[in-house]
């Protein structure tokens, strides 16, 4: 998995190091996030799966939280359309949009 | 096809429409359920038609438009928290941790790389120092054992930057060894320092950068100085900038 430096904005792996061998920024805090957030959007898509669709709403929302990604929105705006929620649905298409960019 | 025939109601137009809105039915025991639903009509007890001569009544509940009004209403006031994904409207949205954590980790890496370009500068402006020092220091026995008989002062522009100097080596050390170790130099150049301290406040070799206040002793005395003044070969070069009293 390879991640953008914030500060150099170079390519580093963060399972590989704890700093960005550039610039020496730490890089490691930000691979536990993005493994934290692929970790909700898998159990979101469980929750789908055994039609819990309130779970998998909140778990897609908390994977938003830690980082605004496509799949973390694509998650949400399912579990929205499950729970037929007319609020929530426009909600994660405008997010999705704003991730795609 | 069906001629009309003279024993047939005339046929209604539309002006009717508006001037006889239809009427609900009156006799309203006729909606009540009986309970019967799933009894075998008789051919007689069928409802009335127009065959038989009675008025042909509506088969909606009274105030069946009341109800589909209020229905209605309610399913558009719903409709309007439904937002539009391509309004202009956008909800404040939180950032994510991600993007926060990423910011925060630049912006330590940014003061530690800045502490770290300070504390080099700071280094080497020491040695700098350290060099000069070492320099005074080697110049000033030679400088009391050579008897310049009536030397020339040092030009304008070197007695200048040894004020310049003398200002930097202060900020830098502040204190009567640097201030001593300087003395021997400013004598080479045919510079003195003017003496404040204690004085009566000379407009002369003085500018007054504040005035203090509450002291005890009467007139405009110099308190303490907040710039040292230089006079060459007896010529005001710069003024001391002091504090006095009020």
């Amino acid at each position: 998995m390879l991640i953008l430096c914030p500060y150099c904005r170079k390519k580093v792996s963060p399972e590989e190091t704890d700093h960005c061998p550039h610039c020496g920024c730490e890089v490691e805090m930000l691979g536990r996030m993005i493994h934290a957030s692929r970790d909700s959007i898998k159990l979101a898509l469980e929750a789908l799966r055994d039609g819990h669709d309130r779970d998998a709403h909140d778990f897609a929302y908390e994977a938003w939280g830690l980082k605004h990604s496509r799949e973390a929105a694509a998650a949400g705006l399912l579990a929205a359309v499950s729970l037929a929620d007319p609020i929530e649905i426009p909600r994660w298409i405008r997010r999705r949009r704003a991730a795609g960019v | 096809m069906i001629l009309p025939s003279d024993g047939d109601p005339p046929p209604r137009r539309k002006d009717d429409d508006d001037q006889v809105p239809p009427q609900e039915p009156e006799n309203e025991d006729w909606w009540e359920d009986d309970g019967d639903e799933d009894e075998v009509q008789e051919p007689g007890d069928g409802p009335p038609s127009a065959h038989d001569g009675t008025v042909l009544k509506s088969t909606a509940a009274p105030g069946w438009r009341e109800d589909l009004v209020r229905e209605l209403v309610e399913s558009l006031s719903d409709l309007r928290e439904i937002e539009d994904p391509d309004d202009e409207y956008d909800p404040p949205e939180p950032p994510d941790l991600y993007t926060f954590f990423g910011e925060l980790a630049a912006l330590r890496n940014e003061m530690r790389r800045s502490g770290r370009r300070a504390g080099d500068a700071v280094e080497k402006t020491a040695a700098a120092f350290d060099s000069v020092q070492s320099l005074l220091k080697t110049l000033a026995p030679a400088a009391k054992k050579t008897k310049l008989p009536a030397a020339e002062p040092w030009p304008v522009e070197t007695c200048l930057a040894l004020v310049a100097l003398h200002d930097v080596l202060m900020r830098t050390s502040p204190g009567n060894a640097a201030a001593a170790s300087f003395e021997p130099l400013l004598k080479a150049a045919g510079m003195s320092r003017i003496v404040t301290e204690g004085q009566p406040f000379d407009p002369a070799t003085m500018t007054i950068e504040e005035v203090e206040s509450g002291g005890k002793k009467s007139g405009q005395s110099v308190l303490r100085e907040s710039g040292a003044g230089f006079l060459r070969a007896g010529v005001l070069l710069r003024p001391a900038r002091v504090v006095v009293s009020g």
